[in-house]
């Protein structure tokens, strides 16, 4: 969890994390959903989404991929 | 083939330096090397100088040729190194090889750096890492590491914190230190925090500030009377395979292999180390790979006062990046000094008695979950 001058327009705090990919053997890098940064803990099972969230290298809002919780992704 | 020896130094104080600007830093810490060597800009063959972030912050490039015209260092090969964290000892590294190789006698390092600007924000791996654009900046990268350490080994909140502790300790004893004035446990802990775990005071201050080392073979050094040989000196770079396994880093443990079986040595012989100590979790983490601690036990190795200054091994016996501060450029450069000062008997208040070996560290930049540059120099009297 990073708690100071976040970066692209990202909110502080904001969190990021490895995550594993059920079944493909993989470990990738990623944003975590702003709503969860109190409630994350390693092994928490979570799901990709894409969410407009901070702004891009030319400071206009767009699109990341996020990791949010299965219960509220939806 | 030329062994490789210390002729001289210089440094500037790290910390602010507001009527100072990078070329400026980067002479007064060559003049001073220069000086200090007893050779004549003449003597010089070659240069190198480390700077990673002038360009960034200040649109300044090709600087090294700047500083040493400064300080009457002209018509010679100069070569500018940017290699983030490792742009001091990857410049000590080239003029390393060049000497070993007998291109040159004499050479010239200089790292300066000038980060006490308002444009300076978190450090990152710059825009075109992916993992940049999806918030990755350095303290981050850290916390990670920490958060895995904790989760998998029990490493305490206590333990991480111990290391600033130590590290600002020993930089009361350096006049060159940025932090002069020890810290608690408890303020360490109650700082504000910038990343889980990570709290202000354990992550290593942005400072101004420069060193320069003349690098000479063996005819120059029986003239000068050099002392300090760098006996060895490996630079390598990352696997990139560090997602799979954020606390046993592969990188760190490989390159320290690699200067062992070069220098002939364990990590059982040194006296003291000089490690990367950008966040209190990367020197608990440089522990093990360098082989000082089983991999785990990083957290009760400073715990136990095993890397204190009167421990098993000293790390950081210059308050390392956390007390002395961290000019990129100049911090690899400053490594080496404060190695070559403990074996020379000339560390003063910080002083490791009797060291005879020593070992600098160094890491520098993020991809994909590892570090891009890893150098470690082994130096010996």
């Amino acid at each position: 969890m990073v708690r100071t001058r976040a970066p692209y327009g990202l909110p502080t705090p904001y969190a990021v994390g490895y995550v594993d990919i059920t079944g493909a053997g993989l470990r990738v890098f990623g944003l975590f959903d702003p709503d969860l940064t109190e409630t994350l803990h390693p092994g928490m099972a979570v799901e990709l989404h894409a969410r407009k969230l901070g702004v891009d290298n030319g400071g206009k809002p767009c699109l990341r991929p996020v990791f949010c919780s299965r219960e509220t992704a939806a | 083939m030329s062994r490789v020896w210390i002729a001289g130094h210089g440094l500037v104080p790290f910390g602010k330096h507001p009527d100072l600007d990078v070329v400026a830093l980067g002479a007064r810490a060559a003049r001073d090397a220069l000086a200090s060597s007893g050779l004549r800009p003449a003597d010089i063959a070659m240069g190198t100088f480390a700077n990673a972030l002038a360009g960034r912050l200040m649109g300044a490039l090709t600087l090294g040729q700047n500083v040493l015209a400064e300080v009457g260092i002209s018509r010679i090969p100069v070569i500018n190194v940017e290699n983030a964290c490792t742009s001091g000892s990857t410049a000590v590294h080239l003029a390393w090889t060049a000497i070993r190789a007998g291109e040159a006698d004499a050479v010239i390092v200089v790292g300066a750096e000038k980060m006490v600007v308002p444009q300076m924000g978190l450090i990152d791996s710059g825009e075109t890492q992916i993992d940049t654009l999806l918030g990755m900046v350095t303290p981050a990268s850290f916390a990670l590491r920490a958060m895995r350490h904790m989760h998998e080994f029990g490493t305490t909140p206590e333990q991480l914190a111990a290391v600033s502790v130590k590290n600002r300790k020993a930089a009361v004893h350096n006049p060159i230190a940025m932090y002069r004035k020890p810290v608690t446990l408890a303020e360490v802990l109650a700082a504000p925090m910038i990343a889980d775990p990570l709290t202000r005071l354990q992550c290593c201050p942005i400072a101004d500030g420069a060193a320069a080392v003349v690098l000479v073979g063996d005819r120059l050094a029986r003239q000068v009377g050099a002392e300090v040989e760098i006996a060895t000196s490996v630079l390598s770079s990352g696997g990139y395979e560090a997602e799979g396994d954020m606390v046993r880093w592969e990188t760190d443990s490989r390159t320290a292999r690699q200067a062992y079986e070069k220098a002939g040595v364990g990590p059982s012989d040194l006296d003291l180390v000089e490690c990367h100590d950008a966040f209190t979790v990367a020197e608990i983490l440089h522990y093990e790979g360098l082989g000082l601690c089983p991999v785990g036990e990083g957290g009760r190795f400073v715990e136990d006062g095993a890397a204190s200054l009167r421990g098993r091994t000293p790390v950081n016996p210059s308050g390392g990046l956390l007390g002395r501060g961290h000019p990129v450029g100049a911090t690899g450069v400053a490594q080496i000094i404060e190695i070559a000062d403990h074996l020379m008997g000339r560390a003063n208040g910080r002083q490791v008695d009797g060291a005879r070996l020593g070992l600098a560290h160094c890491m520098g930049g993020d991809k994909d979950g590892d570090t891009k540059s890893c150098t470690i120099a082994i130096l010996k009297r």
